[in-house]
């Protein structure tokens, strides 16, 4: 095969890679951002803290009624401490996936780009 | 106070050492959410004699009869070599009589744990979870054939991953669910599958169907996430402590393939193969 048409193959390999690891990247990230409180499950979301830090702000911060992901209520005893903890794992999972969104632009090789 | 476990189904073929791949699976369930596993076999004796080591990973050994009534099923090797093999996949419904625990994580052989995603769900209260939405790590294959059974019909459920717990409700799920696989072909016709052979994908999808007095209701809650998955058309090429590569089919490309990986994510390994050969100190492929 001419040279030439080879480079662009492997180019064309290279981008194929590169599209589906972002796309299993965010995949991936959604994964990470489900959280368990009192056997119900919620997905973290700018939403969800939005609501959590507005129940702080109206002072409901005891036994306060969330709506889960499977749409049942669960009662969160301390709001505050359900807060933070939401709040701590959306920063270290959305960091962890910019960090590795970053990375995988800088990688040239197709070996590179699986080690992320 | 609960009993917490999980069960793996393990029933050997002439080519697939399902036994082997359940040791593997243990040992992942084990080390990333800490909770006994036992096995349901039907070579409980010649898995003691070839694993002695290995199959004290489980916490029981649970046998059950070896059955001459099996399907056959083409099983793909990556994109150029397959082979017709039998597929004992009929016992799944006694998983509800058979496991030791109150409440169960039940795990096909070929999903790999990789993370403790399972680990909140064994602590909810629902009495039954299974997963219905999936994630292929292919780009261009698409999940709408694991969207619903068929075309025109019901969702589709996976029996691969669920999680259950001892309760009257469930013990009818599960009767209704030997009831669909002893009158298959009925079954088959009335919801229009079209391949013949039985699958407890089909059976639970319309097991749960029928629990929901046939409308979307609230028997089955899905579990967290996603199912991932890669297909027997895939080759795995390496699983360390937390990441997972993979080597997936071109589309229209007959033995080519891209490479991919996934980190700290649970994955169904339909290419039992290529997981055998991993397992056997290999790179799969």
């Amino acid at each position: 095969m001419d040279e030439k048409i080879e480079k662009a193959f492997e180019v064309v390999n290279y981008m194929a890679t590169l599209s589906n690891q972002r796309r299993l990247l965010s995949e991936e990230t959604d994964q990470k951002l489900i959280y368990y409180i009192n056997g119900s499950t919620f997905k973290i979301t700018p939403t969800l803290i939005n609501f959590a830090k507005l129940m702080i702000d109206l002072k409901r911060t005891v036994d306060a009624v969330f709506i889960d992901d499977n749409n049942n209520p669960v009662v969160i005893a301390d709001v505050k401490e359900f807060f933070d903890s939401i709040t701590k794992q959306y920063f270290e999972v959305t960091t962890n996936y910019s960090n590795k969104f970053l990375a995988i632009k800088s990688k040239r090789k197709i070996s590179d780009l699986i080690d992320l | 106070m609960k009993t917490i476990g999980a069960v793996i189904f393990a029933q050997n073929n002439s080519s697939i050492d399902y036994v082997k791949l359940s040791i593997f699976a243990a040992q992942r369930l084990q080390s990333f959410l800490k909770i006994p596993v036992s096995i349901i076999t039907d070579s409980a004796d010649w898995m003691v004699k070839t694993y002695p080591t290995e199959s004290k990973i489980f916490d029981q050994i649970i046998s059950i009869e070896h059955t001459s009534a099996y399907g056959q099923k083409r099983f793909n090797d990556g994109t150029l070599s397959s082979k017709f093999l039998e597929w004992k996949n009929l016992s799944r419904h006694s998983v509800y009589d058979l496991t030791p625990y109150d409440k169960t994580l039940v795990i096909d052989s070929d999903y790999i744990i990789n993370s403790g995603t399972l680990l909140g769900a064994l602590e909810s209260d629902h009495s039954f979870q299974i997963y219905k939405d999936c994630f292929s790590l292919s780009s261009w294959r698409g999940t709408s054939e694991f969207t619903r059974i068929n075309q025109y019909s019901i969702p589709f459920f996976w029996a691969t991953t669920f999680i259950f717990e001892k309760t009257i409700e469930v013990k009818y799920f599960f009767t209704i669910v030997e009831y669909i696989k002893n009158n298959w072909q009925y079954f088959r016709t009335l919801y229009s599958i079209e391949v013949p052979t039985f699958r407890n994908d089909f059976a639970f999808s319309i097991a749960i169907h029928l629990m929901n007095a046939k409308t979307s209701g609230m028997f089955a809650q899905e579990l967290p996430g996603k199912m991932f998955y890669v297909s027997d058309r895939d080759l795995l090429i390496s699983l360390d402590d937390t990441r997972m590569k993979f080597l997936i089919e071109k589309e229209n490309y007959l033995g080519e393939y891209t490479a991919a990986s996934i980190h700290n994510t649970d994955v169904h390994i339909m290419n039992k193969l290529s997981l055998s050969r991993f397992i056997d100190g290999g790179l799969g492929v």
